[in-house]
């Protein structure tokens, strides 16, 4: 059950989601269930199966030739904040902030 | 005790192409922000990433003149993390199966000594951001333009193979030579199209073990990773000298105090959670055509400088110089068809092409070579001297005008005629009976001066040689 909470922080650190204690007791749950279920897959004996990465496995190319961009306004329709056609976000935060 | 530096390095160079990775964004530089970006690009949900042959195909050329084995069944990975220069929240990357690995590159100025590379991978550039006052980590807001975000982006990772920052100087030297000549990358550090990081440890001397790495950022030029390279290098030793621990970290390269500092801020092991990138499917390289691209290869620099040795006679530091410049390296081997002086090729090259190129900001590669050989085979008709030599070829390459004509026209051609010269000759010896006296007592700077006036008044169009000679002849006989 400890590996499942100290998965549960690094989870939570990676997407930058804070966690009540009473979240993270409820996903803790719900983690489990998932990995054993992931867990269940793993009893089948693949030792013959080639890893299967896509099941669609034709690729094609295009040629480098530019063609139109949308317009800047409309990159821009759903930025919260913008410094003339720049995109403004906050501060960057070291992680211990 | 004693240490050596063990030291890698990790490339990023943007190729040369004219649209992004996955989408057909132009990859121009210094558009107005934000302008070249599309829902594929923007990570716009729906849109589906497609392929750039263009960059695929300087990726396999890359691998290949860094003689990777190139990995015909290759793919792209998702690599995940949030940062505001990532408008997907993932980079499309490689991981487990990048598209060259296990080669080496020979760098000649090391004396040939190969280096290995690890592995040459395909992925997408980020956007870029501007912190708005001060640093990174200082600033109070950060400013984003996303028209680089999806150019494409090749990472190169060398093996721990350098032992001192003059060898990753030189072999960073050699790379970027081998990158411009086969037209994969621009390479311009200062437009961010190549970047580099370091990485040093200590390893004690007869000994096989490795010291904590540290990874140095932020080095804007081949000259910081090799000052920084340095000072990490004297840094660690004092560190271990005094039996202190050398921690495992990233540090910053500071230009103006020329020191690497801290980035402090606990680290936690990167979590990318790497997964095959579902929207594009894994590469299926033809083998005719990996080969078809690998013939494609330009001769290495140091094939380069060879034949400027041995079929050219230059010697081995004009060969340097000039494989060095790859604009002037490509001026020359055009004129060298036509003209086969090739010292004299050399001299007119290091000199005074790169003089009009630099003074009047024209690249030699837009020059025409054929109005040098041409000048050249002027002046060795002895239709114009040196001098005129100089003033027609300027004014030929920057106006764009034929030699000859120029020689013609501007009345530029030499005065060949000895006895017009002759009489020229007479006349300031007679108008200068001092300066002919002071040379006939043996002052050198009196014969020079009486050159000179003859000279002048050919406005410069006699052969200097010639008038020497019919000064010496006429100067003699005025002995009393
Ligand atoms: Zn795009």
């Amino acid at each position: 059950m400890e590996e499942l909470y100290s998965l549960v922080d690094h989870l939570s650190n990676l997407s930058r989601i804070k966690l009540s204690s009473e979240e993270k007791d409820l996903i803790a749950g719900q983690l489990k269930d998932i990995l054993g279920a992931a867990q269940k897959v793993q009893e089948l004996d693949t030792g013959g199966v080639p890893p299967t990465t896509h099941v669609f496995y034709q690729w094609r190319t295009r040629e480098d030739v530019p063609a139109e961009s949308l317009p800047v306004e409309e990159v821009l329709r759903n930025v919260p904040e913008r410094e003339s056609s720049l995109v403004r976000v906050p501060r960057i935060k070291s992680l211990d902030e | 005790m004693n240490y050596r530096p063990v030291i890698g390095l990790e490339i990023h160079v943007e190729l040369k192409t004219e649209t992004k990775m996955f989408c057909s964004c132009s990859a121009a530089f210094g558009e107005e922000p934000n302008s070249s970006c599309c829902p594929v690009c923007l990570g716009l949900p729906g849109s589906l990433p497609v392929i750039n042959r263009k960059a695929l195909e300087l990726g396999v050329k890359a691998a290949r003149a860094l003689n990777c084995t190139v990995e015909a069944n290759s793919r792209f990975d998702r690599k995940n993390y949030f940062y505001p220069d990532l408008p997907k929240a993932y980079q499309i990357s490689q991981y487990d199966i990048p598209l060259g690995h296990s080669g080496y590159l020979e760098v000649e100025p090391l004396t040939g000594k190969p280096i290995g590379i690890q592995r040459c991978h395909l992925e997408e550039e980020a956007g870029k951001l501007l912190h708005h006052g001060g640093s990174l980590l200082e600033a109070e807001y950060s400013l984003v333009d996303y028209n680089r975000a999806g150019i494409p982006l090749l990472e190169i990772v060398t093996a721990p193979d350098l032992i001192s920052g003059d060898e990753a100087y030189c072999f960073l030297n050699e790379l970027r030579l081998l990158l411009l000549y086969n037209r994969i990358s621009d390479c311009r550090m200062e437009e961010g199209s190549l970047r580099c990081d370091a990485n040093i440890s200590l390893s004690p001397v007869n000994s096989n073990s490795w010291g904590n790495k540290v990874e140095i950022k932020n080095l804007n030029s081949f000259k910081a990773v090799k000052a920084a390279l340095e000072f990490e290098a004297a840094r660690q030793e004092e560190v271990l000298s005094r039996r202190g621990e050398v921690l495992q970290e990233t540090r910053h390269w500071d230009e103006n105090q020329r020191k690497t500092f801290s980035l402090r801020g606990k680290e936690e092991a990167a979590d990318y959670r790497y997964f095959p990138e579902p929207d594009v499917p894994p590469l299926q390289l033809d083998g005719i055509w990996i080969q078809k691209v690998e013939d494609s290869l330009a001769e290495t620099p140091a094939e380069r400088r060879r034949r400027y040795r041995e079929q050219y006679g230059l010697k081995e530091g004009e060969a340097d110089l000039l494989v060095a410049h790859p604009s002037l390296a490509d001026f020359f081997d055009r004129a060298a068809i036509k003209y086969k002086g090739y010292r004299q090729l050399f001299n007119w090259i290091s000199g005074e092409i790169t003089r009009i190129a630099r003074q009047k900001n024209i690249s030699p590669e837009v020059l025409d070579s054929g109005a040098l050989v041409e000048t050249l085979q002027l002046m060795d008709e002895g239709s114009i001297n040196r001098g005129t030599a100089r003033k027609v070829l300027e004014e030929a390459l920057v106006e764009g005008k034929n030699p000859a004509e120029l020689a013609l026209d501007k009345g530029m051609e030499q005065i060949t005629d000895t006895g017009a010269l002759g009489e020229l000759v007479d006349e300031v010896l007679r108008d200068n009976p001092r300066a002919v006296g002071d040379y006939l007592e043996g002052k050198k700077k009196a014969g020079n001066f009486l050159l000179g006036q003859v000279m002048s008044r050919t406005r410069g169009k006699a052969d200097p040689s010639v008038v020497k000679e019919i000064l010496e002849e006429q100067v003699h006989p005025r002995k009393r």
